[in-house]
């Protein structure tokens, strides 16, 4: 009697161990095909696995506006994109030093076929250029 | 594993069934937070397959600075003397300048008719457009000028064909450079001046047609740029519009800015 107890709890001990090493080797594996040791974290530039990985350039496109006496940043051309990007999604978003929201523009889906290393992002509303400090540019998909 | 020797001296099965029950317990717990800790990983790692690359770039527009403006639109009958959207005052010079609709014009035939805006600085982008009123219509642009008729003069002729830069110091008028086949006879046109140290670039619908460098006594007459110059130290430095006997040309959307 207590030799089949004992033999019947090891089997559910081990049964039960079993369970949980099969729950931790699907994590390892899930995080192995999720590819989790490629991918790098940081701040201000690059922060996730990227198709990308030595930054863009912005030049901002300004016209006149007459009626007011400024200049307001229509779109932006950002360069320096890698080929790796393309097809995938584009989002620029504009800001003054107080990091508000000066306007904002996409592209759903980036055009670079080779040698092609730039693509134009149109602002909705056009930012005013005097107020533009910055831009935040990410790049998904 | 203690367990497998305990016993009641009875049936025994109240504590075989407590620790198959933690065993148990354990088992699922540990399933649970595998599976748990899995989807964490999961939903972090989602975002690292997607590819994301995120970017803060810090940096400013580019855009000129414009120091003073004008588009004309408001209703005000005289020009000179009246502030300008942009804060600075039209400087009464020569002729009489009206405000006429949207466009700024001369009223009386007049000869070097000009009103200017002084500014703080000797370097500076001035763009207008100008639609000549007629094929002997001699619209322009004064600028470094201090206000006493010296200065540095820009006007088209035949309708706005050519352009002709001069230095006007005086009563003496110096031809610099001229261009022609600038436009289509009183068709408007943007014409955009720029000062910059002793060059001088003039652009037509933002296409470069003269560059001149100014030498000499130029230099110290109009950008006071060295020692020794005479006179010494402009009092003004004025950006202005001009029409010489001329009431049929008309001004619009005029703007300094720097370089």
């Amino acid at each position: 009697m207590v030799t089949t107890m004992f033999r019947r709890s090891r089997r559910q001990a081990i049964f039960a161990l079993a369970l949980g090493i099969v729950g931790v080797g699907g994590v390892l594996a899930s995080a192995a095909s999720l590819n989790i040791a490629n991918s790098t974290l940081g701040a201000g530039t690059t922060v996730i696995a990227s198709c990308d990985t030595n930054g863009v350039t912005l030049d901002y496109n300004n016209t006149y506006i007459p009626s007011a006496g400024r200049y307001n940043t229509t779109s932006v051309v950002v360069r320096g994109l890698n080929n790796v990007c393309n097809a995938k999604r584009l989002d620029l978003t504009l800001k003054r030093n107080t990091g508000v929201v000066l306007g904002s523009g996409s592209i759903l889906s980036l055009s670079l076929p080779i040698g092609t290393t730039s693509a134009t992002v149109t602002l909705t509303p056009a930012a005013n250029a005097n107020l533009v400090r910055g831009a935040a540019v990410v790049i998904s998909g | 594993m203690q367990l497998q020797y305990e016993t009641d001296g009875g049936s025994g099965s109240a504590i075989r069934r407590r620790p198959r029950r933690r065993v148990l317990l354990a088992g699922v717990g540990l399933v649970v937070a595998s599976l748990v800790a899995g989807r964490g990983f999961a939903a972090g790692l989602f975002v690292s397959s997607e590819q994301i690359h995120a970017e803060n770039i810090a940096g400013l527009s580019g855009a000129p600075t414009v120091y003073s403006w004008d588009d004309f639109n408001r209703v005000l009958n005289l020009l000179p003397g009246t502030p300008s959207p942009g804060g600075l005052v039209w400087k009464p010079q020569i002729g009489t300048w009206l405000l006429n609709g949207s466009t700024a014009r001369t009223s009386t035939r007049n000869k070097d008719a000009n009103v200017l805006m002084d500014l703080a600085t000797v370097d500076a982008s001035m763009v207008v457009t100008i639609t000549p009123g007629n094929g002997s219509a001699r619209p322009g642009v004064t600028f470094n000028d201090d206000g006493t008729n010296n200065m540095l003069l820009l006007y088209s002729a035949s309708g706005g064909g050519t352009l002709t830069l001069s230095t006007y110091f005086g009563p003496n008028r110096v031809f610099l450079a001229s261009t022609s086949g600038v436009g289509n006879p009183t068709s408007s046109f943007e014409l955009r001046v720029t000062s910059n140290g002793p060059t001088i670039t003039v652009f037509v619908n933002g296409t470069l047609r003269i560059t001149q460098t100014l030498t000499g006594t130029d230099l110290c007459k109009f950008k006071d740029i060295g020692s020794g110059c005479t006179p010494d130290g402009r009092p003004n430095v004025g950006f202005g519009i001009w029409a010489d006997n001329d009431t049929s040309s008309t001004f619009d959307d005029f703007r300094v800015e720097s370089v």
